[in-house]
């Protein structure tokens, strides 16, 4: 529709009220021959509203032929400081008009704008919720539209962008357009941990689960990250790690083992990582990923036949002299390859797989072998069953690749298809069987026993949920509560994807990532530099890992006491004992980052609060709940109970300060955002690309003197949402310690008090909106607000559902907030809600 | 360095995949080949574990500018006497905030922080492919090792890096690189093994073909990507005339390694042969894998590995090493002689670079980074010299370099935002500039 058209359309549907255009774009209506003012925006209101109500579509999708609504929602908010003379911000919405491949940065800027609600201006008339939506939501639909030939617009389904959706239309009002909500239909690709896991769980003894101790690593919990020598968490499966009991040199043990590592990519972002939306397998990808299955077949087949003899723990022969040397056979031998230097268990048990039957004789593999060997790995790799053409097809190829490249490499290059099968690198999401009036399906079948089992686990799903499915018992809604509510129950079902939701909605598991500077990690008074930070680093992720569990496994008032614990778990050893001064510990555990009141060689300084083991129940708790985690060897977990003046929940963990930290200082932008988005569910604009984001360059000045120049006016307006929320956490330094107190206050490295002062503004719940004397009552009044908590949900929907909501998915968000509420604060209970409801179980093609 | 640290106006500047879309553009333009002019057109990076002192290259007496026709290559170098003229031996240069103790790892080729598992952003040696004239592979990285290390683990990524997270693979297993360059045109069980690979490709292909048949479009789509997965193959295939010219012969060499030399010196003849057929225009050789480790028993020394970083670079033991690395740049430079290429031979337009991605020795600070370069690069650099960098020069600045002339002038390589405090100069060495 062009510009003119819009004109007239306009001005013919107000001729209907015989209206006049008074100055400023207010609309009076002449009525009985008087002016009625106050009447002539409702009506335009209205008029545009009944036009939306024709016009929309389902399920809040954005809204086709509303172009008269747009012009309507940018004479009455835009025009006024945005027109062609006034051009406030150098902004013009008059030039723009519509939606085409040219502007669509400055309608993207316009979409960020309103859709935060930066625009209309806080002190300017704003329109309501469903105006503003439905602007939104034909901006978007102009913005699909003009970038459909160059790839398509997404911005909008992007995690980053889920709070651009109204809190209160999700929570508080009724709207009668929605519809029953559903997800769009897809494939969901493979998370990199997934993969990983598919692969340890064929070839790795992963012990079995063992109910005495629940938390130990068992079979189905991810490929831990390496901890030892690794900068930022290297990830791989080493093949027969699992067997070695002893090492020499640990500096390079891992590079002796054939390795496979993650194919794919994560986005890397801060926050919630993985909505199908984003990604897809490439065929780079599928290079590595034939490349790792080869490796992966090779172990399964013959295991490490390069394994030389030496290499068998049997004291008798082999004697360990000293790092890198090994007296074999009486004569001194120096080793130099890691390899070489892994001492296995002596009777070296590979894991079974029915590749073992085919290799126990020197046959060729029979029909009747492969016909159990095919359907072995295909479900462990795809979560179903072959089909019996599928099943006839890859067993032919198998004998045929035997037949010509004998039986190992045949065996080899024939099952390589398996492990890249369409369904072991994607979920498929479709469903099945008549649409109802809505056009939606439900999940059945394979596809929904994947999408519970892929919700939780890495793995299949377990051999009880295969039964249910196949004995037709897993159809309803009834069904998937049950089955959903056994596998929570179930402790030996292993459920990473929970703990994963946390890392990413904390984004504390991101602390290795950051790159310190050697001076100013020594200013704050840490000593261990190259790998021996990193352990550090990789210590405290674990710690908060393991406090995260714990106040999981008490499943009680989960965000409050996440938010608000003044426990930590720490990797203790030896025991702590509270007359051992901390300093001691240094070498062996992480624990100088959770206390400043002493150096590496230093004594122990007095300091009020006491610290210590309280609960002489707990630490017994930790200890059992865990046991060992590390691979080679016990470390046990001890729990300490910090003043509450010095700790408070996951936002004062040394790991979550360090994750939003820089090289030099705290990242007061970074925690003042994460707080913005996660718990009061807002945004902040990108940062435009003319502005120079940079702190001057005084390295003795406090941080909050220095962020002096956010106070701009062309900065304020974006910053006064994030500074005022990170400053208060001045309290630590960027190590994540506590900072010194001096004289009753506390002190920065360089002497200046800490001023620890901040504010909430503009959370959209007026109550919250308040000073703060520091972080403790920010994190408090956040943690008792019930705005904050549906927050909480909103970020579990979005990594549940794998896609931000939309109005359709009210319903689901507050019957899950609902059920965690009256749960007691149940993690458990929002779960089960979550996978129980229409959003989840749901699909509906696509429209092209 | 994350790119969110990074000044906004910098990215435009920079060179590398973390750069904006529209900035990208110019810089990707490959140069055009034309067969009757000199020009940039190969590199072959060469990278020796443990590290490549200033003493291992020190000619006595020298000053900076003065051409080594006339000099006395130290021993350790000694092999490269022959060469002379195409030499450059240059010092001065440091990598200190690559922090190398125990090798750079990717911030070698990288010029940022030491990291092994996460690379940063794209390294010169990819940076130049992008800008060189393609070839089907466009990089082609290798790795040498213990010959149990080579076995076990012949995908190896430790130097080489596309982009920020994105590493490049070095192979480590002759045999494996030999299939996958010549599989194509090979015989017996070599030829067996890449056709049966390339039917394995198609039945995986098939299998989605057949998926995707019951899928509505959108899933469709995604599939798309398995239809490339011949597409390496196809275009390697489509020069199999050349690669039958230079096809090594697939000897025990290969099959029956006496010792790791073997098949170090197999992955040379691989390097070789892919360099002279085209197949790729950009090598990396990794003596060593990038790492701190290595094994050399082949030349009679016992030691092996992360101890052997222990002895000076001076000892009879690394002085083998040394000379043996260069045996091999010799031979490549002869195998590059001898093949023509437009009006002179392959050599004039390549250009060898020659450096340890541990610095000077394990355990440095990385104040003192030398650097050999062998060829002149299309006329685009000085050969036969010894130049002293001064002012305290980082090695990206001899990358930005190395990308001038090869067409791509850059303000900068891998220096923004907090980096930017590592050089005191501005732009590229001069002094290597021909």
């Amino acid at each position: 529709m062009s510009y003119k058209n819009l004109q007239l359309a306009f001005m013919s549907i107000m001729a209907i009220f015989s209206p006049t255009v008074r100055a400023q774009g207010q609309v009076v209506v002449k009525s009985f021959g008087k002016d009625k003012i106050i009447l002539g925006p409702f009506l335009i209101h209205g008029i545009c509203a009944l036009l939306l109500i024709l016009a929309t579509t389902s399920y809040g999708e954005p809204a086709l032929t509303s172009e008269v609504s747009q012009h309507a929602f940018i004479e009455k908010h835009c025009i006024e400081c945005h027109d062609g003379d006034t051009e406030k911000g150098g902004f013009n919405i008059e030039s723009l008009q519509s939606v085409t491949a040219a502007n669509a940065v400055e309608w993207q800027k316009a979409w960020e704008q309103v859709s935060l609600k930066e625009m209309p201006p806080r002190k300017k008339p704003q329109p309501d919720q469903l105006e503003r939506l439905h602007f939104v939501n034909g901006v978007i639909a102009g913005l699909q539209e003009a970038s459909k030939d160059q790839g398509g617009f997404h911005e909008n389904l992007l995690p980053t962008k889920g709070n651009y959706v109204d809190h209160e239309l999700l929570f508080s009002s009724t709207i009668k357009e929605t519809e029953p909500p559903s997800t769009p239909s897809r494939m969901w690709r493979i998370h990199p941990d997934a993969y990983l896991v598919k692969l340890k769980e064929l070839v790795h003894n992963t012990p079995e689960f063992n109910p005495k101790y629940p938390g130990q690593l068992a079979s189905g919990d991810p490929v831990i990250v390496s901890k030892v020598m690794t900068d930022t968490g290297d990830v791989r499966l080493s093949l027969g790690s699992d067997q070695v009991m002893g090492i020499r040199n640990g500096s390079g043990w891992l590079n002796g083992f054939p390795s496979v590592r993650p194919v794919q990519s994560l986005s890397g972002e801060r926050g919630l990582q993985d909505f199908p939306v984003m990604y897809e397998v490439t065929s780079d990808e599928m290079h590595l990923l034939v490349t790792n299955a080869k490796a992966v077949l090779k172990h399964m087949i013959v295991g490490s036949a390069d394994v030389p003899d030496y290499m068998w723990r049997d004291p008798k022969n082999y004697t360990l002299k000293r790092i890198n040397t090994m007296i074999v056979n009486g004569k001194e031998k120096t080793f130099a390859d890691r390899e070489t230097t892994h001492l296995y268990i002596k009777g070296y048990q590979r894991k079974y797989s029915p590749f073992m039957d085919v290799m126990a004789t020197e046959e060729l593999p029979t029909h009747a072998q492969l016909e159990k060997l095919v359907p072995f790995l295909f479900n462990s790799l795809t979560g179903r069953n072959p089909r019996v053409e599928e099943l006839n097809k890859q067993i032919s190829f198998i004998q045929n690749e035997v037949k010509v490249l004998g039986k190992v490499e045949g065996l080899i290059v024939g099952c390589v298809p398996i492990f890249l099968h369409p369904e072991a690198l994607y979920r498929y999401e479709f469903g099945s069987g008549a649409p109802d009036q809505y056009g939606r399906v439900m999940l059945a079948g394979d596809e929904l026993a994947n999408s519970i089992a892929g919700a939780l686990t890495y793995m299949s799903p377990d051999p009880q949920l295969q039964a249910a499915l196949k004995a037709g018992d897993f159809r309803s809604r009834a069904d998937v509560l049950r089955e959903v509510t056994r596998i929570m129950d179930d402790g030996s079902i292993r459920k990473p994807r929970i703990l994963r939701f946390f890392q990413e909605y904390f984004d504390y598991h991101r602390a290795p990532l950051v790159c310190k500077d050697t001076q100013s990690l020594k200013a704050a008074k840490v000593h261990d530099t190259g790998s021996q930070y990193n352990l550090k680093m990789n210590y405290l992720v674990s710690e908060t890992d393991r406090l995260i569990e714990y106040i999981l496994a008490a499943d009680r008032n989960v965000l409050h006491e996440l938010l608000t614990t003044n426990d930590c778990i720490v990797r203790a050893r030896p025991t702590i004992k509270e007359e051992k001064p901390f300093h001691t510990y240094n070498n062996a555990t992480s624990l100088s980052f959770y206390n400043n009141t002493t150096t590496k060689y230093g004594k122990r300084q007095n300091q009020k609060g006491e610290i210590g083991i309280e609960d002489i129940e707990r630490p017994i708790f930790i200890r059992e709940y865990w046991a060992s985690t590390s691979v080679t060897g016990p470390s046990p977990w001890e729990m300490m109970t910090f003043p509450a003046t010095e700790r408070c929940g996951i936002l004062t963990q040394p790991s979550w300060l360090i994750a939003h930290s820089d090289a030099m200082d705290n990242h007061a932008v970074f925690r003042g955002r994460w707080i913005r988005e996660r718990l009061l569910g807002g945004g902040v604009p990108e940062v435009p690309i003319t502005v120079d984001a940079v702190l001057p360059d005084e390295p003795k000045e406090s941080l909050r003197h220095r962020m002096r120049v956010t106070r701009a006016e062309e900065c304020w307006r974006c910053h006064q949402k994030m500074d005022p929320l990170g400053l208060p956490f001045e309290m630590f330094n960027h190590v994540g310690k506590f900072r010194k107190i001096k004289n009753g206050k506390q002190v920065d490295e360089n002497g200046n008090p800490v001023d620890a002062s901040g504010e909430i503004i503009a959370s959209g719940v007026p109550e919250l909106d308040r000073k703060v004397e520091d972080a403790f009552e920010l994190i408090h009044r956040l943690a008792n607000s019930e705005y904050v908590e549906q927050v909480f949900v909103r970020h579990a929907f979005r990594y549940w559902m794998g896609r931000n909501e939309t109005i359709n998915d009210a319903p689901t968000l507050k019957a899950a907030h609902k059920a965690y509420q009256d749960n007691g604060g149940s993690m458990k209970a929002l779960i089960i809600s979550l996978l129980t409801s229409d959003s989840f179980l749901y699909r509906k093609p696509v429209q092209n | 360095m994350k790119i969110n640290t990074l000044n906004r106006r910098d990215i435009i500047k920079r060179f590398g995949a973390a750069a904006g879309a529209s900035a990208v553009a110019p810089f990707h333009t490959a140069l055009a080949e034309d067969k009757n002019v000199s020009q940039p057109k190969r590199v072959v990076f060469f990278l020796q574990a443990q590290g490549f002192s200033d003493a291992n290259c020190a000619v006595k007496g020298i000053t900076s500018g003065k051409s080594l026709r006339s000099e006395d290559l130290p021993v350790f170098i000694d092999p490269l006497a022959p060469h002379r003229d195409k030499l450059t031996i240059i010092q001065g240069l440091h990598g200190k905030h690559t922090s190398p103790a125990h090798s750079a790892y990717y911030g070698c080729l990288g010029g940022y922080r030491r990291n092994k598992s996460t690379p940063f952003d794209i390294t010169i040696d990819c940076a130049l492919s992008k800008v060189l004239p393609k070839a089907p592979v466009p990089l082609l990285s290798v790795g040498m090792e213990s010959l149990n290390r080579m076995k076990q683990v012949p995908i190896f990524h430790a130097t080489s890096a596309w982009g920020p997270g994105d590493k490049a693979s070095m192979i480590c297993d002759p045999t494996f690189l030999y299939r996958l360059m010549f599989g194509s045109v090979a015989t017996g069980q070599q030829r067996k093994t890449y056709d049966e690979n390339s039917k394995m490709l198609d039945f995986i292909a098939k299998t989605s073909a057949e998926s995707a048949g019951t899928l509505p479009e959108s899933g469709r789509k995604k599939l798309d990507p398995y239809s490339d997965i011949s597409t390496f193959r196809d275009s390697v295939s489509s020069m199999s005339d050349s690669l039958k010219t230079y096809m090594p012969e697939y000897d025990e060499k290969y099959s029956a390694p006496q010792h790791e030399t073997d098949w170090h010196d197999a992955m040379l003849d691989l390097t070789i042969a892919a360099l002279k057929a085209g197949l790729t225009n950009v090598a990396t050789i990794n003596s060593g894998c990038g790492e701190f480790y290595g094994s050399w028993e082949g030349l009679g020394i016992d030691q092996r590995g992360h101890s052997l970083g222990h002895l000076s670079m001076t000892s009879d033991i690394w002085t083998k090493i040394r000379q043996y690395n260069m045996r091999m740049l010799s031979k490549l430079v002869q195998a590059l002689e001898e093949t023509p290429e437009g009006n002179g031979t392959m050599m004039d337009n390549t250009l060898i670079v020659y450096t340890s991605n541990n610095a000077d020795k394990q355990h440095t600070n990385g104040a003192t980074w030398p650097f050999m370069t062998l060829g002149n690069f299309g006329g685009t650099i000085q050969e036969g010299h010894y130049i002293k960098i001064e002012n305290d020069r980082p090695i990206n600045s001899f990358y930005a370099t190395l990308l001038e002339a090869a067409g791509h002038p850059v303000e900068h390589f891998n220096l923004g935002g907090a980096y930017e405090k590592y050089d005191t100069g501005k732009g590229p060495l001069r002094e290597l500039l021909a």
